[in-house]
């Protein structure tokens, strides 16, 4: 034997071991909550265990669920997002008339200091995913105070003196869900979870090439198409790089 | 997901051996600077896929050079600690490190793109297959660092209209790759067998949870004694 049997379940495939129930390749954004706790970092709001914070749709509960959503996004140490679910470039959620409902991009600027920038207490995030329509569109790089500008590579860093940060977004509307939100689309599952194992696997450290290569991973071969997917500011993040 | 499998060492070095193999094939033929044959001892990392049915890994060696196995093909190369690659534990306050990047830009433009077509040529890659036989969609480089050129230029052939993406950062300097990806339909290679077939993970929990039970001290089954005649009429 090359290497034990405790090295090659721990420290070389660590994933199989921590995924007791396989719930993370089994929906679509907890895997997401159990990698960052397996680093570990705090993962809000207050969410059941491996799971991740889910909003309730059209219930009573949903406006409780956005407040908490909301509460988590301006504590002052988050610094990374992944949201799924209904948008588009001017905010995260559904219906941009119900203040309750929906988060709007202007309101995340001022929460967090970045719009205007310039202010002394920014509250920049280092990584954020917003897996809704068209999400690349808006100003939201801006708004999570992330340089707005695609596929930056050292040179910037290097003259800015900045840490490394980086916002995913789609160019279209990608089809999350279908049967009006009751299911989601197969394929985008697979993507999203392709991805997810090509980050934080390491096997693709760069996020730009773990979408990339998100198209045919393990979960087998999807029909979206990376390039629609536009990765701004720092393209070469690592998964768990300046967190 | 049920298809996750039971990790064993066996596994993982059989994993280890096969992308191992297409790794010194690729060193090879992009002539990187890198000891041949490259033996067990040179690797300090191996992460297999867990997938069933996907036999796939990431490779990384002592000197810190990345592999990426997948779909059949080494699909990624990264060198490591470059202009490209910056180690990820640098912090904005390490980058004066980078002033070790320095260097001179020994080839012009055309070279640099000629270079990663020809790279794909001993890689056994038709450029015209994977769109790279235009003009780059981008190229970037060299770049100039507190005055100093860093002779490292990066070439991407990439678009929406087709699924195939090829981006390449080449070393100026030493005419050499720094960085290799690859994803693309057109270079999918069917997976060798492997002579180690995993186990699922909930199949060996079954397996587990059965032989614990075996290892309490209860009877093996319950022995009922048999009815008399009285009992029935």
């Amino acid at each position: 034997m090359m290497i034990s049997e405790q090295v090659a379940r721990t420290k070389w495939c660590p994933f199989v071991r921590i995924d007791s129930s396989n719930r993370k390749h089994n929906t679509m954004t907890d895997g997401f909550v159990q990698d960052a706790e397996y680093v570990p970092l705090t993962v809000r709001p207050n969410h059941s265990s491996g799971e991740a914070f889910r909003i309730h749709y059209k219930d009573t509960q949903e406006a409780y669920d956005w407040e908490a959503f909301r509460q988590a996004l301006y504590n002052p140490a988050s610094r990374n997002l992944f949201y799924c679910g209904h948008g588009g470039d001017n905010g995260i959620g559904r219906d941009a008339s119900d203040i309750n409902r929906f988060i709007p991009q202007e309101e995340i600027g001022i929460a967090l200091n970045t719009i205007p920038p310039g202010q002394t207490n920014r509250h920049g995030f280092r990584f954020v995913f917003l897996d809704g329509c068209e999400s690349a569109k808006g100003q939201f790089p801006d708004a999570f105070g992330m340089v707005h500008k695609e596929n930056l590579d050292f040179q910037y860093y290097y003259y800015a003196g900045e840490r490394y940060s980086a916002f995913v977004g789609w160019n279209i509307e990608p089809a999350i869900g279908t049967l009006a939100g009751h299911t989601v689309n197969v394929y985008h599952w697979k993507f999203i979870q392709n991805f997810l194992y090509n980050w934080t696997s390491g096997a693709w450290p760069s996020v730009r090439e773990a979408l990339n290569h998100a198209g045919n991973g393990p979960l087998g071969w999807t029909d979206v198409n990376p390039q629609t997917l536009t990765v701004f500011g720092y393209r070469d993040l690592g998964y768990n790089q300046s967190n | 997901m049920e298809n996750l499998i039971h990790m064993t060492a066996a596994y993982s070095n059989a994993v280890l051996l096969l992308v191992l193999t297409n790794v010194c094939d690729f060193a090879k033929r992009l002539e990187l600077p890198i000891a041949q044959p490259i033996t067990i001892n040179q690797v300090r990392e191996c992460k297999p896929s867990p997938f069933k049915n996907y036999v796939a890994g990431a490779l990384i060696l002592t000197n810190g050079d990345q592999f990426t196995f997948d779909n059949g093909y080494i699909a990624g190369f990264y060198a490591y600690s470059n202009y490209c690659n910056p180690p990820q534990d640098w912090q904005p306050q390490d980058y004066y490190k980078a002033t070790n990047w320095w260097g001179t830009m020994n080839m012009t433009t055309n070279e640099v793109v000629e270079f990663a077509r020809d790279s794909l040529r001993k890689l056994s890659y038709d450029p015209k297959v994977l769109h790279a036989d235009g003009p780059p969609t981008q190229f970037e480089g060299p770049p100039v660092l507190s005055g100093q050129i860093v002779p490292c230029c990066r070439v991407e052939w990439s678009s929406r209209d087709w699924p195939d993406i090829v981006s390449f950062c080449i070393d100026g300097q030493r005419t050499q790759v720094l960085r290799f990806s690859l994803a693309s339909t057109n270079a999918y290679r069917p997976t060798p067998k492997l002579d180690v077939v995993p186990e699922l993970e909930s199949d060996y929990r079954k397996r587990v949870q059965g032989k614990m039970f075996m290892r309490t001290n209860a009877a093996p089954r319950l022995i009922r004694p048999k009815p008399s005649p009285q009992d029935h009429d």
